[in-house]
């Protein structure tokens, strides 16, 4: 709680945004709106390039809704829950579910009773590359069934109806670029949109996939490229991530190299997300069997206990929503 | 490759081969599930009558699903299933041919209990006090632990899947090979009607002139059919859930 404080005193002297650092991610959303609608209005921007590009900005579009909704980007809470519609149409799915999907269930794994519905081994292909591939057909039905019944018994005041109003903008928006152009919105808004929100899922099995989810310090895999990083936002850096949720985005990498580095096993490092994803799924045929990983371990551990930990995590989260709620 | 009318004609091409890919995985996984089934269903079943149990209450086996409770104090508690175990305490099963099956201790196996008799188990609550009591816990984030418990003991009728104790036995309360029978058939169902839509939205995507309002039909059909088939798909691998990780979930109300 007291980083989300911290980062709420640091972004004061900002305009608009709590963090001047947060330009990066409404700049990533910028250019992906700019690409899908030159794709829908300028016949002559139908091409692959333009696609794939779409299709890239859409996964870095599901990487600002996973900080957002850690963090909110804005001072003002009905912008940011203006953003939350916006984020949600880049993605096709209501940004709000992140809170119970990522926030409340996946970062506590399966330690408090329910399983995390976007665990690895949902998927068990002999073929590792399958694995990949299918990750989200399975692990996007079991997120959105969870989340209903998350809703069902939750008391956080406003998210059914927040949930509904992103949803509805989301489906709503790409509803009347169908009726507009059918082929231009299946094509190069719909598609985009499945790519983002399918590969964010798949991140999951990729960061954590034959890590050891037990362990304080080995339970995620890291990609620490610089320049990786600086177009995810620090989206690589997942260990710190879990285990000190509030902490905001841009404090990741320094908090990696200062608490996570020293602790976990060095195996867990990768330099290169491609790099990884080329040895992992397409140069091995199998998925890799689980390794005994180590936890080299600090002098004096001065960090809380992991549950003292997730319960300041999650305070921070359902800070965030009251904020959005507030307004 | 880089000009609107192939560029658009590409994508297409590689939607449609992404949209085949994914019905063929979901398709394939649902076959892990049948051929899965398959091998348990190969163990030989012996049948026959609890005789003694030294577990509690002389119970020879049980399975126990912990639940964590939860509620927003609007007097519905719902329940999520946290784990699923199946406990053997030892004892000894009377065989049709009247042979004596000594079983000792082990939590190698699985218990199948019968659904409908985990259900009843389940239910509840047995008074209004009980549900008020069970609701002051299930308001806090951590919830209402509950274990739902459904013992095999003295009397009941049992089949015996495997070799006894061997890793791999199934002690049920229902007939194994029915139940295998009957899921492997749902899911041969499912894997045929997957391709057979997939296969349908195929025809009506390629019909002749391309892009045009068949195609258009065909194209969102497939849209459709790629995103329901695979909450399907998942229903499905939770349907066909051994009986002893069968998720039991469930709700207590006032009502």
């Amino acid at each position: 709680m007291a980083v989300s404080v911290s980062a709420l005193e640091a972004g004061q002297s900002t305009w608009l945004v709590r963090r001047r650092e947060e330009w990066r991610q409404v700049g990533i959303i910028a250019v992906y709106w700019a690409l899908l609608a030159a794709m829908v209005f300028v016949p002559a921007a139908r091409n692959v390039p333009m696609f794939a590009a779409a299709c890239y900005f859409s996964f870095l579009n599901a990487v600002v809704i996973h900080n957002h909704m850690h963090q909110g980007v804005f001072h003002s809470k009905a912008l940011n829950l203006i953003w939350r519609a916006v984020l949600s149409f880049g993605a096709l799915y209501p940004a709000s579910a992140n809170i119970p999907a990522h926030n409340l269930v996946h970062h506590h794994f399966d330690d408090d009773g329910d399983l995390d519905w976007a665990a690895p081994d949902h998927v068990r292909f002999r073929w590792n590359l399958l694995n990949l591939l299918h990750f989200p057909n399975v692990a996007g039905p079991r997120t959105f069934a969870g989340v209903q019944r998350w809703a069902a018994s939750s008391r956080h005041p406003s998210f059914v109806r927040q949930y509904r109003i992103e949803t509805g903008f989301a489906f709503g928006l790409t509803g009347l670029l169908f009726v507009v152009d059918f082929w231009g919105a299946l094509l190069f808004v719909v598609l985009p949109q499945l790519y983002g929100a399918r590969c964010i899922l798949r991140i999951n099995l990729i960061q954590h996939d034959r890590a050891d989810i037990g362990s304080e310090w080995n339970h995620s895999r890291n990609f620490v490229g610089r320049a990786f990083n600086w177009i995810m936002c620090n989206n690589g850096y997942h260990t710190i991530h879990h285990n000190r949720a509030g902490m905001h985005w841009s404090e990741l990498d320094r908090a990696h190299r200062r608490e996570v580095v020293p602790r976990m096993d060095p195996r867990l490092d990768e330099p290169s997300m491609v790099a990884y994803l080329l040895r992992t799924y397409l140069l091995r045929v199998r998925r890799p069997a689980p390794a005994l990983l180590r936890e080299p371990g600090a002098a004096a551990d001065q960090l809380g206990s992991r549950a003292q930990r997730r319960a300041a995590a999650d305070a921070s989260a359902l800070a965030e929503s009251s904020l959005a709620r507030a307004g | 490759m880089f000009d609107s009318e192939w560029g658009t004609t590409l994508i297409a091409v590689v939607a449609l081969g992404s949209f085949w890919i994914h019905m063929l995985l979901i398709a394939g996984a649902a076959w892990l599930d049948w051929r899965d089934l398959g091998r348990l269903g190969r163990a030989a079943v012996q049948t026959g009558v609890v005789r003694s149990g030294r577990g509690p209450d002389r119970a020879l086996a049980r399975n126990v699903v912990a639940q964590i409770g939860r509620s927003k104090g609007d007097g519905v508690i719902h329940f999520s299933d946290a784990s699923h175990r199946s406990e053997l305490f030892g004892g000894v099963v009377e065989l049709d041919g009247g042979r004596e099956l000594e079983l000792g201790p082990s939590t190698e196996l699985a218990v199948w209990p019968a659904l409908d008799r985990r259900r009843r188990a389940a239910a509840g609550p047995e008074s209004a006090a009980t549900l008020k009591a069970a609701q002051a816990s299930a308001r806090r984030a951590r919830g209402w632990a509950r274990d739902v418990v459904v013992e095999l003991g003295p009397g009941d009728r049992v089949f015996v899947a495997g070799r006894p104790e061997g890793p791999g036995m199934i002690l049920a309360a229902i007939d194994p090979r029915r139940w295998i029978a009957g899921k492997r058939w749902l899911i041969l169902g499912f894997v045929l009607a997957d391709l057979a839509l997939a296969a349908a939205c195929t025809v009506l995507i390629l019909w002749p002139p391309l892009f045009d309002w068949v195609s258009m039909l065909g194209a969102g059909a497939a849209l459709g059919v790629f995103l329901g088939m695979q909450p399907v798909g998942v229903a499905l691998q939770e349907a066909v859930r051994t009986p002893d990780r069968a998720y039991l979930r469930g709700r207590w109300s006032a009502g």
